[in-house]
């Protein structure tokens, strides 16, 4: 007998895979990922035709203290987010970007950014406003600029002890995003704290664009054509844009004009 | 005599006088001058640096000071550096016309620039 007994169905990233726990992962652990992961369970509504990828086996923590297990559901979200990528790889143009959407039109911004520069504080902050599509890794169908999202749970410090807690974008207030969502523009994120200007918006060149997107790319070599597929997502977007910025809440105006503007 | 001739390359985006050139590694470079744009372009095929020289001067035209030859030598050389080109010691076969690699369309840009003919990621 099989000792995974637990197991729940994810979907993101345009495709499907069970998550399976073993059998002696503590009960409060399940419960923790179906809250955390609840914008990626799938009870059936995927879209048709969706792809399952393999099972994903869950690490177990080490005992059933809150520690052991906020410290497992860091190791999943790394390890999903791995499977995930590894699945679409030469299939989708995938990003280290947080995304957002007109929660009515889903033109959605993909704010590209190395991790640890403001992602998921953006995603936080302004996901209250716009639909919630991934504040770690954006997947672009090349072909159509259709985005798959990623809505996974966001690293947030909290607790005396400041440590990242997986959570539900559910807790954060963050909206949904409607079915369907598809790339308006492309926002390159450089974040300066110390900045006392307002927020700063520049068109970037298609090679400042191309030479800016792909160190923050996760397998494009496993495209065809990887640059040309790159400036022809630019040219059907606009450009790309090079945002500036102090805090994530010096935002709101800004990027609610910059979705409004791309229906 | 050095014959030249381009790395394996995943793609190369022409744009707005600039290249960008992507390696099987994932590295990028940038060939931000017209010249060094030329040059890759050129050594598609093995291509010895008197032959590379003599398409630079007709595309571009004579530098202000000295031969084309020797002012093309530092591009060459940073091309190399950068792993867009290699760098072979000996005589390349001669082509024919019809074999030649197709020409820059870009014409008196001026002297090759070498600083920042290659940008790396």
């Amino acid at each position: 007998m099989s000792a995974m007994e637990n197991s729940l169905r994810l979907s993101a990233l345009g495709v499907a895979f069970d998550l399976e726990l073993c059998a002696s992962a503590p009960a409060p652990y399940r419960a923790a990922i179906d809250h955390a992961w609840s914008r990626c369970l799938d009870a059936g509504e995927a879209a048709a035709g969706t792809r399952v990828i393999e099972p994903l086996i869950a690490p177990t923590p080490a005992d059933d203290s809150d520690e052991a297990i906020r410290a497992a559901m860091q190791r999943l979200s790394q390890q999903v987010t791995r499977h995930l990528i590894a699945a679409q790889t030469g299939r989708l143009l995938m990003l280290h970007a947080a995304a957002l959407c007109d929660p009515a039109t889903g033109a959605s911004l993909v704010f590209v950014a190395p991790g640890g520069t403001g992602k998921t504080t953006l995603a936080r902050r302004l996901g209250r406003h716009h639909g919630y599509l991934t504040d770690e890794t954006v997947g672009i169908d090349p072909e159509t600029g259709h985005i798959h999202p990623y809505p996974k749970p966001l690293s947030i410090i909290a607790g005396e002890g400041r440590r990242k807690v997986e959570t539900s974008p559910d807790d954060l207030g963050l909206l949904s995003p409607p079915p369907s969502s598809i790339l308006a523009r492309l926002v390159l994120l450089r974040r300066e704290p110390e900045r006392p200007a307002p927020p700063r918006l520049e068109d970037l060149s298609v090679p400042d664009a191309v030479m800016a997107l792909l160190p923050e790319t996760s397998a494009i070599t496993r495209l065809a054509r990887p640059l040309h597929l790159l400036a022809d997502l630019l040219e059907r977007t606009h450009g790309a844009l090079r945002l500036t910025y102090r805090e994530a809440h010096d935002l709101v105006d800004l990027v609610a004009q910059l979705i409004g503007d791309r229906p | 005599m050095t014959t030249y001739r381009r790395t394996e390359t995943l793609d190369v985006l022409t744009v707005a006088g600039e290249a960008i050139v992507l390696l099987p590694t994932g590295r990028a470079l940038r060939l931000s001058s017209p010249i060094a744009v030329a040059v890759h372009a050129a050594a598609a095929e093995p291509i010895s640096s008197d032959r590379l020289a003599d398409i630079i001067a007709t595309d571009f035209g004579p530098p202000p000071a000295g031969d084309t030859a020797e002012a093309l030598q530092p591009i060459l050389d940073h091309l190399v550096d950068a792993g867009a080109l290699t760098a072979t010691e000996g005589v390349v076969t001669a082509q024919t016309p019809a074999e030649q690699p197709e020409r820059n369309p870009l014409k008196g840009i001026g002297t090759p620039q070498v600083p920042g003919a290659v940008r790396r990621q």
